[in-house]
């Protein structure tokens, strides 16, 4: 008899569930639960500040200490969310100041935060700990700067790739000469200077900092100073890693790093000369993340220094690295489960390094823990993603970016159908995938048949038709995240699947043939989804119901239709759709 | 069935609504429901008399897209600004772009930069951008003229009757007027162009 527990005893039972998975189960079990799980529940996510509102999750978990949130579509990364779109904040931080005064954490992501935020972050909660602001946008080292002075106790401040405007380094010298708590920071994304002589004595007054992300205006010869000071760090993130070539600076450098037993984690390394990076030879053997994506510098240096990191589990790097580098990482790194390329000259005509679909095919060939990919590329062949599919059964994660739109297999002309089949039917455990290539609604068909664990597909340039579409929505049982560009695909096969879009956080579609029309009636007839029409073009009903949208973004919510739109963005609903039924 | 809705499709079930609905709460985490609310039966066969209306409008996206030479399409590849930035500042001149000259002790030839000098061009009023190379060009005539004639075609009916202002971003990061210095500092230091129409009336 579960009920017959007394509240103390199941609440502490529930706190030992941490996935917001099994809690919401727990809540469905009958009303006491339910109950009982809503007043312990410490940590909530939202991932879309629009599917609820303030009043309804503070209604429903009154003690709530961590919030993670996230706002603007993956698309708005890459430019396709015109500016003030939303994802505004500051309504959440109202709310919460009110209602939750013991709150400690906030992530969000892709969010506008602005200073004033920030400002009643820093004076509301008086336990506050962790502020993570990732590709968030709004706010100046102002804001920085309230939160470095008011939160006493604060643990993490990360700014990962946020948009900060940067009116001063002075910001870190907020931080009262009390505080001692920080544990991280990163502060990689800020463009300014800071003041040096106040980052020093932070981080030699921070014991327990254990991750410490410079931006690009902290010098090399700054460097040494700073982490002898914590040779405790785990996630070191160095500023620019140039200097002119001078052999104390080196030798500084290289006793600096080797006291650093616990590194596991490097990055930054902007404008890096090759010459210094044997000042970290020492460390290589613990390392096992390497974000080398903003390190310019050739195959040759980057081998040498890859190689040495046996343990490396993660690789984020420019593809100067080349085939043969990424066969020499394939032969040394026998735990790599994470590999990035990123290019190094996307809007060139012609190839600048010498990187195919050969690099991957030796890493998917060697590295047998390899699950996820970011790979960009100019060529890529069915035969190559086939035999990646058969090395790599486990992928978790695939992400394939061949630059020039629609180039199909550069051997056969043909299209890469077989070679994603061959993905997602060999890759059962597969969460995320983007296609890019010459690809048919076959492949779409393979999609919608075999991914079924699928949770987000980015589709871009591909298809023919409504079917491709329709195969996605109604096999993939799994997904939640759906973002389309430049596809065919159009009314059928979305009204076709409407109640699909429901068990779904989000859609996307930009520049496909889905018309004004089956936008209206999509909205009228799911009064749970809100469908939005973003038209930089005017009011899309000055133009006909068969005209396609620019833009449409359709999300399930409990808190209906938004009321901070711009302009150019329209919702469908029944009060204006205008549909006459009879 | 619907009346007032042109949803430009022909079907051969024709267009059902499902009235009726049972769907019950989902959760925000709830597992998928597939079966469900459809809006129209799939009939199985997509597109057909329409066809030719996707047809057209997919051409018409690749019109825009892959228009002329080297044109950029907006969000493609997908990277984010940051990393554009970055991939900016290096064309600018990091490290590599400084030490390219210089013969390569190692003796592995690879072409690291490229050998163009692609600069963005755009006109006020025109949403698309467009790339030049540079290097194509000796006088600032000569680029004028080019520049005049591959922004004509989007304004055939302005009244600016071609008096245009071209504008530059140099190195700093200045908008200055171009034709004030040397054209050899100009190709120098560019990054960007801008051109204003001049409208007098």
């Amino acid at each position: 008899m579960a009920y017959s527990f007394p509240e103390e005893v199941l609440e502490h039972v529930f706190s030992f569930l941490s996935s917001d998975k099994d809690r919401n189960s727990v809540s469905l079990v009958c009303k006491s639960w339910y109950e009982i799980e809503r007043w312990c529940r410490r940590r909530i996510f939202v991932g879309n500040c629009y599917a609820v509102s303030p009043g309804i999750v503070i209604r429903r978990f009154p003690e709530v200490r961590a919030v993670e949130m996230k706002g603007k579509p993956h698309f708005a990364d890459f430019n396709l969310v015109p500016e003030g779109w939303g994802g505004y904040v500051y309504p959440w931080i109202a709310a919460m100041s009110a209602a939750y005064p013991l709150l400690e954490e906030i992530k969000l992501k892709r969010m506008v935060v602005t200073d004033e935020c920030l400002e009643l972050i820093s004076k509301s909660f008086k336990n506050f700990k962790v502020l993570v602001l990732s590709s968030c946008e709004g706010f100046t080292t102002d804001g920085l700067a309230s939160i470095a002075a008011n939160c006493r106790h604060l643990r993490e401040l990360d700014l990962r790739e946020s948009e900060v405007e940067d009116l001063s380094g002075h910001w870190l010298s907020h931080f009262p000469d009390n505080c001692t708590s920080l544990v991280s920071l990163n502060m990689s994304c800020l463009g300014s200077e800071v003041s040096f002589s106040a980052l020093e004595r932070l981080v030699a007054r921070s014991p327990n900092l254990r991750t410490l992300r410079l931006n690009r205006a902290v010098p090399l010869e700054k460097l040494a100073n700073l982490i002898r000071r914590a040779p405790q760090l785990v996630e070191l993130g160095t500023g620019a890693y140039s200097a002119e070539i001078r052999s104390d600076i080196l030798l500084n450098l290289t006793e600096a790093f080797s006291a650093c037993k616990q590194l596991k984690g490097l990055s930054g390394f902007w404008d890096v000369v090759p010459a210094y990076l044997p000042a970290m030879y020492s460390v290589c053997s613990g390392i096992t993340s390497l974000n080398l994506s903003y390190a310019t510098i050739q195959s040759f240096d980057l081998v040498k220094l890859v190689t040495q990191c046996r343990n490396l589990q993660r690789l984020w790097v420019l593809d100067y690295i080349e085939d043969s580098g990424l066969e020499a990482l394939a032969s040394s790194c026998k735990d790599l489960q994470e590999l990035r390329v990123f290019p190094s000259d996307p809007f060139g005509a012609e190839p600048n390094v010498s990187l195919t679909e050969q690099g991957l095919v030796s890493v998917s060939k060697g590295c047998p823990k390899l699950q996820s990919v970011l790979y960009f590329c100019r060529q890529m062949s069915n035969a190559a993603l086939i035999s990646i599919a058969k090395n790599r059964p486990k992928m978790v994660r695939f992400r394939l970016c061949i630059i020039e739109p629609r180039a199909p297999d550069y051997l056969t002309l043909e299209p890469l159908d077989a070679g994603f089949g061959a993905i997602v039917e060999n890759c059962k455990e597969l969460r995320r995938l983007s296609l890019s290539g010459l690809l048919t609604d076959r492949v779409f068909k393979y999609i919608g048949t075999h991914a079924k664990k699928l949770e987000m597909l980015s589709i871009a340039f591909a298809g023919d038709s409504d079917l491709g579409l329709h195969h996605v929505l109604s096999g993939c049982e799994s997904l939640r995240k759906l973002e389309i560009r430049d596809c065919p695909f159009g009314d059928k096969a979305l009204l076709a699947n409407a109640a699909k879009l429901e068990t779904m956080r989000s859609l996307w579609m930009s520049s496909c043939s889905v018309s004004y029309g089956a936008c209206k009636l999509l909205g009228q007839k799911m009064p749970r989804l809100n469908v939005e029409v973003i038209d930089e073009r005017g009011p899309p009903d000055s133009r006909p119901d068969s005209c396609p949208v620019e833009r449409l973004y359709v999300y399930r919510t409990v808190a209906g239709r938004r009321i901070d739109m711009p302009g150019f963005v329209w919702t469908m609903d029944d009060e204006d759709s205008g549909l006459r039924f009879s | 069935m619907v009346k007032g809705l042109d949803l430009n499709c022909g079907y051969n079930n024709g267009m059902e609504i499902m009235e009726k609905q049972n769907r019950g709460f989902v959760d925000v985490d709830d597992e998928v429901e597939s079966k469900g609310l459809s809006l129209l039966l799939w009939s199985g066969h997509p597109n057909e008399e329409d066809d030719d209306n996707f047809r057209k409008l997919h051409v018409n996206n690749e019109n825009i897209n892959d228009g002329e030479e080297n044109e950029e399409i907006v969000g493609w590849p997908p990277i984010n600004s940051l990393r554009k930035e970055l991939i900016h500042r290096h064309h600018q001149g990091g490290w590599m772009a400084n030490h390219r000259a210089a013969p390569d002790h190692r003796d592995n030839n690879i072409p690291v930069m490229r050998s163009s000098m692609y600069v963005k061009v755009k006109m006020e009023g025109v949403p698309i951008g467009r790339k030049i190379d540079l290097r194509l060009f000796n006088s600032y005539q000569a680029l004028t003229q080019t520049l005049i004639d591959m922004f004509a075609k989007y304004t055939r009916d302005e009244s600016s009757d071609g008096d245009y202002t071209i504008l530059y971003q140099d190195k700093e990061g200045d908008w200055m007027l171009a034709g004030d210095v040397p054209w050899e500092t100009f190709v120098e230091s560019v990054r960007r162009m801008e051109i204003l129409r001049n409208i007098n009336d």
